[in-house]
């Protein structure tokens, strides 16, 4: 009996035996399919559980003036986040964050709905309304860090500087145009993590880190454009204006030391002002320079040897060029005037005929190496080129630019020729940025000052600032002038085309004017004030800023009050040169310092101006003819003669290469053509 | 015969016990360096790898603060940046201190020492270095008489 109960314990603890057999056979072989066939599978769902892969964000570069103030910065900022599997009533919670939030409720709504892990409800908000947000104390609000770009000095240089978006990614300005500079690159992390979120040690770990974004230093000057947009402000509020531009430059490398436009803007809340508040007019736009541009037509008739500072013009107050008629901004004119006086008056006759007696190949090639019609190369977005040439090009076009109208140029543009008149003749490109700095590398790159060419000799280039001196010290420019200081510079006034009384003023000064450490030029637009000159407008706007200038940038005082510049009378009488060679008449004409013009290319001299036996000064123009193709049906503006004895009509008349007709005794009474007109070099004028 | 039996017994058994007693020691001696050779290696690695751990944890708290203050430093920077802006420095001297702009400025052109032809120098003939100090002392003192 004993014996088969034994049988039956044993068969069963071996049936137990065989069971717990299968069900480890089971185990193991579910084991065997889930750490060896399933192992990759389930290895990364534990990995994923456990890993995170984070995204490293980078710091945008800031920006800086010269001399390090900030200008834009960055600042880290609360975002509204929410997880919307945690959220039970998203009705009531986007009811309670609208309520708080600048965002309205139908959008949070909308967002709270969404099958998403995470959403954003509002981004970098500020401290006060993050605080709103936590006293609600809803369960799955929270909130992330992110920068926040953010602009200290309001207003100050906002156009320049520009604007970054939400997402940091620059919109306007420096911010955009060297927005690959300033952003960096973002950095990538993979981190074992446990299950309260932090890295486990020796877990799996990978590391790239984040490149920050360079830092700009600008070569603006904060002081200097304080200085500008204050002058601006001034101006706004005491003329009838839309706005004005300042461009404040070294002309020795082109570097701005301001750049200011009114209206602007505060980059902080771009978003509340419209993009015409945005826009660097200073860069972006052009408009009409009007006599500024004299110092362009001065330069190159006498880069290119058609005047010298002694030769003299007739303004009679008028000047016709084809049907049209071209008045002088005096009535009756300025009459008879030397170059330096036409330049002071701003005479537009005077330039009128001067600017025909430049071939116009070699007028427009001029004005193209001074970059008019191209871009100057500043790095800035959406640069405007202005119009050199609008369509057709006939006198009455080459008449009208000689003296600035009909094209269109950018206050950056004239700013830059003018530093190359102002420099010895050296075009730079305008420097705006000073220096790089690349955080990573320890590592600053100096933005080295760009040659372009040179369009002027260094001769030309002082006459040329001998004639802005002489503007300031005599003529258009005169209240410009500063105690101690000698001022160079030029005035402009054109009207609008098609309205009558809106003008846009302009004036640009040399400091000091024998050798130009600063240009300051400045432009104001849609000018309706009854008293549209610039010496009423423009120039207090100079001399206010200039005097600041001088006292914050040290300008060096001057080594004299005023150049000398009386010009001795040396009286030189012009022979008859006709069929005698060239090169020997050049030679010998130079050597008594006269200044020769050869016309055309020839063996031997067919007509001259002035006519044989006229008597002129040194540094005055002998224009020879080799070719008759130049002289045959070349047209002269008539010079005034009334009023003049008979000798001196005759004198001023063969200067210009006109004979006179008539006797008399006295004055000259009245002449036929009349002053003004151009008529065929080398005719006659008949005079009573 | 039977006593001798039972010293020679006596004997063995105490051999044997001693014999026991010395595979004890042996034991207790191999025991004891397992010990040290295994389990203090072991508890070492397990107290570094602790030790590491909560210095890692630490590591993440400075982490942490140093982004914070570096966070803060950065706010610091921006409202230096934006308290010393001209534009409120101007504001606060004119609307709070009442200062007003100078109508006119008067400037005084100085040059920056006198002419070499102004500076009276005295004679001396003395070449060493002592010489040309009190050379400079009377150069000074000349310029700064006239």
């Amino acid at each position: 009996m004993a014996d088969k109960y034994h049988v039956i314990i044993k068969e069963r603890i071996k049936l137990f035996f065989i069971f717990l057999l299968v069900l480890l056979m089971i185990l193991i072989g579910r084991l065997v399919w889930i750490q060896v066939l399933q192992n990759d599978y389930y290895g990364s769902m534990a990995l994923n559980q456990r890993v995170r892969d984070l995204s490293l964000e980078t710091n945008r570069g800031n920006i800086y003036d010269l001399n390090g103030k900030e200008l834009a910065v960055n600042k880290k900022s609360k975002t509204v986040i929410a997880f919307p599997e945690q959220i039970n009533d998203p009705a009531n919670v986007a009811s309670l964050l609208a309520g708080v939030l600048s965002i309205d409720e139908v959008n949070i709504r909308r967002r709270l709905k969404r099958d998403s892990f995470l959403v954003y409800i509002e981004r970098k908000v500020t401290e006060e309304q993050y605080r709103e947000v936590e006293e609600l104390n809803l369960p799955g609000i929270s909130y992330i860090y992110e920068d926040e770009r953010l602009y200290p000095q309001d207003n100050l240089a906002g156009q320049v500087v520009g604007f970054a978006g939400i997402d940091n990614y620059g919109l306007e300005g420096i911010e955009l145009s060297y927005n690959n500079e300033l952003t960096g690159v973002p950095g990538r992390t993979l981190q074992e993590q446990d299950a309260v979120g932090r890295s486990i040690p020796d877990g799996i770990m990978d590391y790239i880190p984040p490149q920050e974004g360079n830092d700009i230093f600008l070569t603006i000057d904060e002081v200097t454009q304080y200085y500008a947009e204050r002058e601006l402000e001034r101006a706004k509020e005491r003329h009838d204006i839309s706005g004005g531009s300042i461009v404040v430059m070294r002309p020795e490398d082109g570097s701005i030391l301001a750049l200011a436009n009114k209206p602007d803007f505060n980059p902080n809340y771009f978003s509340e002002y419209t993009q015409n508040n945005w826009r660097n007019k200073a860069v972006q736009d052009s408009f009409e320079p009007g006599s500024i541009f004299k110092i362009f037509t001065a330069a190159l008739a006498l880069e290119n040897g058609y005047y010298d500072m002694n030769d003299y013009f007739s303004d009679p107050g008028h000047v016709n060029v084809g049907r049209e008629r071209i008045h002088s901004w005096r009535r009756g004119g300025h009459g008879w005037q030397s170059f330096r006086d036409i330049f002071a008056n701003s005479s537009n006759p005077g330039f009128v005929k001067m600017g025909l007696s430049i071939d116009s190949d070699e007028y427009l090639d001029g004005l193209r190496s001074f970059n008019f019609g191209n871009k100057t190369g500043v790095q800035f977005p959406g640069e405007a080129s202005g119009i050199l040439v609008p369509g057709q090009y006939t006198d009455i076009e080459q008449a009208t630019m000689s003296f600035g109208h009909g094209l269109t140029t950018t206050p950056i543009q004239l700013a830059t020729a003018v530093a190359a008149v102002a420099n010895g003749g050296y075009l730079y490109e305008p420097r705006l940025i000073d220096r790089i700095y690349n955080k990573e590398e320890a590592e600053e790159e100096i933005i080295e000052p760009k040659k372009i060419r040179q369009v002027i000799s260094e001769d030309t280039a002082n006459k040329v600032i001998d004639l802005m001196i002489n503007a300031v010290a005599t003529g258009t420019g005169s209240s410009a002038g500063i105690d101690g200081y000698l001022v160079g510079g030029k005035t402009g006034t054109s009207r609008h085309y098609g309205e009558e009384d809106r003008y846009d003023t302009s004036f640009v000064g040399l400091i000091p004017g024998d050798n130009p450490e600063l240009l300051i030029y400045i432009v104001l637009y849609d000018l309706e004030d009854e008293n549209y000159y610039a010496s009423e407008n423009v120039v207090p706007v100079f001399n206010s800023l200039a005097e600041n200038l001088v006292r914050h940038l040290d300008i060096s005082t001057a080594n004299q009050p005023f150049p000398d510049i009386n010009i001795p009378e040396k009286n030189i009488t012009i022979e008859n040169y006709k069929d005698r060679d060239p090169k020997h008449i050049e030679e010998a004409l130079r050597n008594r310092d006269l200044n020769v013009k050869l016309i055309g290319e020839g063996e031997k001299i067919l007509a001259q101006t002035p006519l044989p036996g006229t008597i002129i000064n040194e540094e005055s123009t002998v224009r020879l003819y080799l070719d008759n193709e130049y002289y045959e049906s070349k047209k002269v503006v008539v010079p005034d003669l009334r009023g003049l004895s008979a000798h001196k009509a005759e004198q001023r008349a063969w200067r210009f290469g006109f004979k006179t007709n008539g006797i008399i005794s006295g004055s000259v009474q009245s002449q036929n053509p009349s002053p003004g007109e151009r008529i065929d070099i080398f005719s006659s004028i008949n005079i009573k | 015969m039977s006593n001798q039996f039972s010293s020679t017994g006596t004997n063995y058994s105490r051999k044997k016990d001693y014999a026991s007693s010395k595979q004890k020691k042996k034991a207790g001696i191999t025991i004891l360096i397992l010990f040290i050779i295994i389990i203090l290696p072991i508890t070492l690695i397990i107290s570094q790898s602790l030790r590491l751990v909560h210095l890692n944890y630490q590591l993440e708290v400075l982490e942490n603060n140093l982004s914070e203050l570096q966070s803060e430093n950065r706010e610091l920077i921006l409202d230096l940046s934006s308290k010393t802006s001209l534009n409120r420095i101007e504001r606060i001297a004119k609307e709070d201190l009442g200062m007003v702009e100078a109508e006119s400025v008067t400037r005084l052109a100085l040059r920056d020492g006198p002419a070499e032809s102004e500076i009276q120098y005295a004679s001396n003939n003395q070449s060493d270095w002592l010489s040309s100090f009190w050379h400079g002392v009377q150069n000074v003192r000349a310029a700064t008489l006239e």
